[in-house]
């Protein structure tokens, strides 16, 4: 019984310490006078801050990502775990830090510091920032602002442009950073590797720079005034006269290939203005790297598949292209029109030429209810990208029988399809699909006019199922659930299903859910609700 | 075999296979010819050296254990939660029940697992520690530990205003 401090030598001490969370180091600084200053002075015990936050559950490594197809269904299943066991009961502690508390933590790392990341610290401002650049905390790896709307630009560059030479991964999801932030970081971070920018609405293809032979030009910007007014009212006097010197605006400059950064994650999900350009850009520049593209919700439009098919330097890396929500929107792009008409008109080498380019797909998402999602674009898809194993097409309407058979027979490693509101499939496509990919681990068939046949082809061929949804398909009754749930062979999903969802579903009555729920696994979650219409 | 001599002076037969997931020890039999010459261990006990081959023993064929060792030193990326609880997940029962020993012990396995160079060992103990600190109250560790508060009231209160956000919920 003893103080470890007093028994045990300094380094291990420290190796024990840093096997804590931030809070509980910080809680220890109470304990006594030693603890306070041992502490205190060991910079590498402060040098990650990570405040969980919304994100802390998941994994933010770069492997971890992809896996977003099934977001919004994963994290509905994981909310209602903790509901169920309080397993999770530490993840949803957030902890919000004020500026002051950071400048606590960047004293006591000073230069040792390597990552932070704050999910979220909607109270983080300016001044935060600048105690990072006081107490030189510019060896950072790993930079992460996410949901802070009071950091300015002009901060946050000087940050950018402290640290750049080491920063991995930067992520500054919705918030207020511009182009010209963007670009030093791109033209000045050799080591970058994860760049997420998803919700930021300033970003535009400028950000990214436009090839000119062996060198990159980054096009000149401008900052508009009334956002720096704006953001001035809270910050002090110094980032006022730094944002004095920017409302100049930004001159274009160069950069040689080589001092691009090898990107391999690239997210503008929710990007408002990023629109066609951007997509030379990205695969010009960082092509040879580029594994993750997220284009989800952007203005791009199918033109995108346009100018992958068209790139010069083939195969590209992609293993992942979110393009979920893009629009048919026809912009001012003169090109457009011309596109619209080629592509209803489906040209065969163009979709040829867009497989060939990404060969090691794992990932598509194309959902979003836009026409241009046809059977001979996921036929192609499956014939030349077998390694496909996460497609989501959610609300392609002209998808039918003849793209599922075409998945079932050539994509078999697929474990998580997305095909809710594809009214234009039915049983017979589904269970041909089932039967050649049985490690379908997700599935949603939300609004499918399919009938208990499909249910059965589920419960007794998908073996690795943990997640399904059946929202909305009126033609199921209980009957097919039960045999769902108690395939033929008694061994179909019963085992490994943790989800399943029937909501709105006229012919299920609410006696099959206390029956589900008796023969499922206690930690499988059964959503369902039925309205009174007769 | 190998002989190796505690702190006490007795003499522990060990296969070498065994001890050599010490990385001190290999060295040793790495630099030294194999001879017969017990190797001194003169800041081991008797019955700690006896525990720590008992730990070596059980590990002894999970090679991929060197590989995941190697692989924890690389995660310095990864946020301390996820590491804590990857590393929980690799433990098994007998890693439990191992570390259920008094502090002194602990504190010695620690030590030892440090000189001899274990470094799942050292994890292991390193866990357990900060385990009997993680989510306890300040009062709580102090009791745990047997440590006097010798703050001066207004010291205390300045520490704990400087850190109070480390308490928000």
């Amino acid at each position: 019984m003893a103080d470890p401090l007093a028994v045990l030598p300094a380094d291990i001490s420290v190796m024990v310490f840093r096997k804590m969370s931030l809070p509980e180091i910080a809680r220890c600084m109470s304990v006594s006078r030693g603890w306070c200053y041992f502490l205190r002075n060991r910079a590498i015990l402060w040098a990650n801050v990570d405040m969980g936050g919304a994100m802390g559950n998941s994994d933010t490594t770069l492997d971890s990502r992809p896996e977003m197809g099934f977001n919004h269904l994963e994290a509905d299943y994981n909310s209602n775990d903790s509901d169920n066991d309080g397993n999770n009961e530490q993840d949803t502690s957030v902890i919000l830090l004020y500026d002051e508390n950071l400048k606590t933590i960047a004293r006591r790392a000073g230069s040792a510091m390597w990552r932070i990341a704050l999910r979220f610290s909607p109270l983080i401002s300016d001044t935060g920032i600048q105690a990072l650049l006081d107490f030189r905390c510019v060896n950072l790896r790993h930079l992460e602002i996410r949901a802070n709307r009071k950091i300015s630009n002009a901060v946050l560059e000087e940050l950018i442009k402290n640290s750049c030479s080491r920063l991995e991964y930067v992520a500054l999801s919705t918030t207020e950073v511009r182009d010209h932030v963007i670009q030093q970081l791109l033209a000045n971070a050799p080591n970058l590797v994860h760049l997420d920018l998803s919700f930021c609405r300033h970003i535009t293809a400028d950000t990214f720079p436009v090839a000119n032979g062996s060198t990159f030009v980054f096009s000149s910007t401008t900052e508009p005034e009334s956002d720096i007014s704006e953001i001035n009212t809270d910050s002090n006097q110094q980032s006022d006269m730094q944002t004095d010197s920017q409302r100049h605006d930004r001159p274009m400059f160069q950069v040689d290939e080589k001092a691009l950064p090898r990107l391999c994650t690239l997210l503008l999900d929710g990007c408002v203005e990023v629109h066609n350009a951007v997509i030379l850009r990205v695969l010009n520049a960082f092509g040879n790297s580029l594994s993750t593209l997220d284009l989800s919700r952007t203005k791009i439009t199918m033109w995108a598949i346009h100018q992958i098919a068209s790139i010069e330097h083939k195969p590209l890396h992609l293993e992942h292209l979110l393009l979920n929500g893009i629009s048919i929107r026809i912009d001012n792009e003169q090109h457009e029109g011309m596109l619209l008409n080629n592509w209803l008109g489906i040209n065969q080498r163009i979709l040829e030429n867009f497989v060939a380019a990404v060969p090691k797909l794992r990932q598509l998402k194309l959902g979003g209810g836009n026409n241009l999602v046809t059977n001979s674009l996921i036929n192609m898809v499956a014939h030349s990208c077998h390694s496909l194993t996460s497609l989501d097409v959610h609300d392609s309407l002209r998808l039918g029988t003849q793209a599922m058979l075409a998945l079932g027979e050539f994509c078999t490693n697929l474990t998580r399809l997305n095909l809710s509101g594809c009214i234009g499939c039915f049983d017979e496509g589904i269970i041909g699909l089932l039967n050649g990919c049985r490690t379908i681990e997700a599935l949603d068939l939300s609004t499918l006019n399919i009938t208990d046949e499909c249910l059965f082809a589920i419960g007794s061929l998908l073996y690795k199922l943990e997640r399904l949804f059946l929202d909305f398909c009126r033609r199921i009754t209980a009957e097919g659930i039960r045999r769902l749930v108690d395939s033929s062979d008694g061994f179909g999903c019963l085992v490994t299903l943790r989800k399943l969802s029937f909501i709105q579903c006229h012919k299920v009555d609410y006696s099959i859910v206390d029956w589900c729920k008796e023969r499922l696994h206690p930690n499988a979650v059964i959503t369902y609700k039925f309205s009174q219409r007769r | 075999m190998i002989k190796l001599t505690t702190a006490e002076g007795a003499i522990i037969e060990v296969e070498r296979e065994v001890i050599e997931q010490s990385g001190t020890i290999r060295n040793i039999l790495n630099d030294v010819r194999m001879s017969d010459k017990p190797i001194p261990l003169p800041n081991v006990s008797g019955p700690i050296l006896t525990k720590i081959i008992q730990y070596c023993e059980h590990h002894k064929n999970d090679s991929s254990r060197r590989q995941l060792k190697q692989e924890s030193q690389n995660i310095e990326n990864d946020s301390s939660e996820a590491a804590i609880q990857r590393a929980i997940e690799k433990m098994d029962e007998f890693d439990h029940n191992f570390c259920r020993v008094d502090q002194g012990t602990l504190f010695d396995i620690l030590l030892a697992a440090n000189f001899l160079d274990i470094q799942p060992l050292l994890d292991l103990a390193g866990y357990t520690v900060a385990n009997m600190i993680n989510g306890k109250t300040v009062k709580e560790i102090r009791d745990t530990f047997h440590i006097k508060n010798d703050f001066s009231p207004e010291d205390e209160e300045r520490v704990i205003k400087e850190n109070s956000w480390c308490e928000n919920e």
